[in-house]
């Protein structure tokens, strides 16, 4: 009896042969019949050559897949005759009737001094035997980090492998320091995968210090992280904060005069200059970050045309109520913008927490401000804690690096566009590592995205994306996807992602893993819900409406009607 | 009537055979024009082995005829004749001999011990060997592989030949076997589509 062959020995016996160098220096071609499709795009395969001495596996990457051999167009031309049959008749009986070519990316022996693959340099002999990698060296090799040890954040498995078969963890110190984008369209599956990192940060081999700016309010199911068992460790267990927007408060002395200038749109160059004029003057006379809405009015006031005379009212001054309104209207009704009240970073920020920032219903100027003050507060609280001049009793003393992950980024660093939140975003991207902030950008239109910030994320998540400006944005931001992959981009389902990048050795495709909470993203089921309607809330306004009242109309004596 | 056609006169090649036919004068008849038309399968005698004994089915080449070729020596000679065709018949009767019809045929298989068997036969024919038609059943056996499906092992090996009139002889056959295999018409069908596709359809686009 021929017993089956166990998944190991099937990858034991070689699925193709060498048939000499590739294009470029670090491609080879090898020939394979593979007629249980076992060769994938995306897979790792490898071949034995001497390093050394010893002999290695130099690994590779599957990139491409070209039939060499298949039946003539023709015989097709009657699906009911299948082409095999048509061959078999002109006297071709064999049962291997298709060949492939397939190109692989080398990627090299892994070197365990470098922590990284090393490319041999010399490509393989021709007729040299191809094997499939085997899970566990897959395991081993691929990702930075090891599923459930310090620093690791396990997303998912490979792709071009069964389910569960080869997870894959990313390196946290190499998205933390060095950023983190999330790119895919709509519906692709990026905040769940967000989610999924979070709850890896949250992780007792984690315990990471995390915000989360989340204008659709969808993370709050994350919350469940604090009851469930797994997240637990000896005396560790997560917290998740929510701050939603009637929670929120930005001290209006914390803004900055372009926060200003951006909040209050379309100003005059005389009312620029006198805002400009107000502003330092009120930093002078009160102190920074020392000053209320109202004596910003006053120094409105003081520093305004005055060539009106000597009249106490400087409010008839054009400029300066114009000015005074503009600011009142922006910030004075805002439950927001506050005279006292700021959100304290210590509120926001600390190991083993999550803050959600919740922005819904907010505009998105506010946003944008409101993003922008909170990154530049934490980025100097960094900066001066680091640098020794905050001590622990100081109110921004921030002893710990931070993660802070934005949804929708492309509204907080536009393309061609300004917004308060660029520049502060820009800076971080570029000097945070040194002093622990760390972002992660998530967006549905990396088109629409700051090119130099996307190019600055050096862990990328690419997900499905159809349109053809955001796939030519991210060809152009992102270097170390290989063109190979991103001709995969529109062919990824739903929690399908590439990764490459800082956390990875090597560009992956991945198969996000199940999120141990809930998924909070989900889009309202509209029939559904018209369908709840008339079950529940039908009979109920009927019933209302079942004694129409006639209503009389009023007029007044001057004969104006009056609701 | 007989199945007999003629005797190989000629070769061009180890399958491409000439045969001529048996003249009207011989005394046997000829056979009827249909056993030596285009795309008919022949059989045509090989030397026995010396060491065989007197089978019932001596073996031959099987092959299919792709040609025919008239050869009349006084076509040339256009020149006044004191005599008359009647006469000519009684006063020079090698002359009359002369004149023949010529096939060509290609080998496409051969039949032994073994049963019928398409591909390059191993043996050759010799001068004399005589040609003989084949019967719808012996043409239907010789379509049949060992596990009784149609096969059709030889299209490839007389599409490489070139020949212009091969394409032709292809859906000849094609449309003969269709007959002889009812049940097989699709796939015939699509190898015919094929050939005339190539033929037909490219050459005059
Ligand atoms: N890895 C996954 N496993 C299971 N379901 C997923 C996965 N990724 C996404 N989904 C589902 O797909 C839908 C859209 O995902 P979401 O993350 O909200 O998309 P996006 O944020 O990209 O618009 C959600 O309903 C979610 O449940
Ligand atoms: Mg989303």
């Amino acid at each position: 009896m021929v017993l089956p062959k166990t998944e190991n020995e099937k990858l034991k016996t070689a699925v193709g042969t060498v048939k000499g160098p590739g294009e470029t220096l670090h491609e080879y071609t090898f020939i394979a019949p593979d007629p249980e499709r076992q060769l994938k795009h995306g897979e790792f395969v490898y071949y034995t050559a001497p390093v050394d001495g010893s002999q290695r596996q130099i690994l590779g990457r599957i990139t491409a897949r070209a039939a060499v051999k298949l039946f003539p167009d023709t015989f097709m031309a009657n699906p009911a005759v299948p082409p095999q049959t048509v061959a078999a008749m002109l006297g071709y009986e064999s049962e291997a009737t298709e060949l492939f070519e397939l190109t692989v990316t080398v990627l090299g022996y892994y070197n365990d001094l470098l922590q990284d693959f090393t490319n041999p340099r010399v490509p393989p002999q021709g007729g040299a035997s191809i094997y499939i990698a085997e899970n566990d060296t897959l395991t081993d090799l691929l990702s930075r980090g090891r599923r459930g040890q310090l620093g690791s954040a396990h997303i998912g498995d490979l792709l071009s492998r069964d389910p569960v078969a080869v997870p894959v963890a990313l390196d946290v110190r190499g998205f933390t320091s060095t950023h983190l984008a999330i790119i895919a369209s709509t519906g692709s599956g990026k905040s769940y995968l967000a989610g999924v990192l979070l709850e890896e940060l949250l992780m007792p081999y984690n315990r990471a210090s995390v915000l989360v700016i989340d204008p659709h309010g969808e993370y709050d199911t994350l919350q469940q992280v604090q009851n469930l068992e797994s997240f637990r460790d000896s005396g560790y267990s997560p917290r998740v904060r929510i701050f939603r927007p009637q929670d929120l408060r930005v001290r209006i002395s914390s803004l900055t005069l372009p926060d200003l200038r951006y909040l209050l749109t379309n100003l005059s160059e005389k009312m620029h200059y006198q805002l400009g004029r107000a502003f330092r003057y009120a930093q002078r006379t009160w102190g920074e970050d020392k000053y209320t809405l109202e004596q910003f009015y006053m120094a409105v006031r003081e520093v305004g045309d005055s060539t009106q005379g000597e009249d106490e009212s400087n409010d008839d001054d054009p400029t300066t109520g114009a000015l005074i309104w503009r600011l009142s209207a922006a910030l004075g009704g805002s439950g927001i913008f506050h005279d006292f009240e700021n959100i304290e970073l210590d509120e926001l920020f600390q190991p083993g927490m999550c803050t959600l920032v919740q922005l819904n219903e907010v505009e998105q100027r506010q946003q944008q401000v409101i993003v922008a003050a909170l990154l530049r507060r934490v980025y100097q609280a960094r900066i001066d804690t680091e640098k020794g001049k905050l001590q622990r009793e100081d109110r921004n003393h921030l002893p710990f690096p931070v993660f802070c992950l934005l949804e929708e980024a492309h509204n907080f660093a536009p393309a061609n566009a300004d917004a308060v939140s660029s520049d502060v975003l820009k800076t971080i991207l570029s000097e945070g590592r040194k002093f622990g902030v760390g972002v992660g950008l998530i967006s549905q239109r990396p088109g629409r995205l700051d090119g130099d910030v996307l190019s600055q994320c050096m862990t990328q998540c690419i997900m499905r994306i159809t349109n053809p400006i955001d796939q030519n944005r991210i060809a152009e931001s992102v270097e170390s996807v290989g063109r190979d992959m991103l001709k995969e981009l529109p062919a990824l389902s739903k929690g399908q992602v590439i990764v490459s990048g800082a956390s990875v050795n090597t560009p992956l495709m991945l198969r996000v893993r199940t999120r141990r909470t809930e998924h909070g993203g989900e889009d309202i089921n509209a029939p559904a819900e018209w369908h709840q309607w008339f079950e529940h809330e039908q009979p109920a306004q009927a019933a209302a409406n079942a004694l129409p009242a006639e209503k009389e109309l009023e007029r007044d004596e001057d004969g104006v009607l009056w609701a | 009537m007989t199945d007999r056609i003629g005797i190989i006169v000629n070769s061009n090649s180890h399958i491409d055979y000439v045969c001529q036919l048996a003249s009207p004068f011989e005394r046997e008849q000829r056979p009827a024009p249909d056993a030596y038309a285009f795309g008919a399968f022949v059989a045509i005698d090989l030397p026995q082995q010396p060491a065989a004994d007197l089978a019932e089915d001596p073996p031959c080449l099987i092959g299919v005829i792709y040609n025919t070729l008239l050869v009349n020596p006084n076509f040339t000679n256009l020149g006044p004749r004191l005599t008359s065709q009647t006469e000519q018949a009684v006063f020079s009767p090698d002359l009359i001999d002369e004149t023949a019809m010529l096939v060509g045929i290609l080998a496409l298989g051969w039949q032994d011990d073994a049963g019928p068997q398409q591909g390059t036969p191993r043996l050759a024919a010799e001068v004399n060997a005589s040609v003989r038609r084949l019967t719808d059943e012996e043409v239907r056996q010789f379509h049949r592989d060992p596990r009784d499906n149609l096969t059709l092992r030889y299209a490839a090996a007389l599409l490489a030949l070139n020949n212009p009139l091969v394409p032709a002889l292809l859906l000849e056959i094609i449309d003969r076997l269709g007959s002889l295999f009812p049940h097989e018409k699709a796939i015939l069908q699509v190898m015919r589509d094929n050939v005339a596709w190539k033929s037909i359809v490219q050459p005059a686009g």
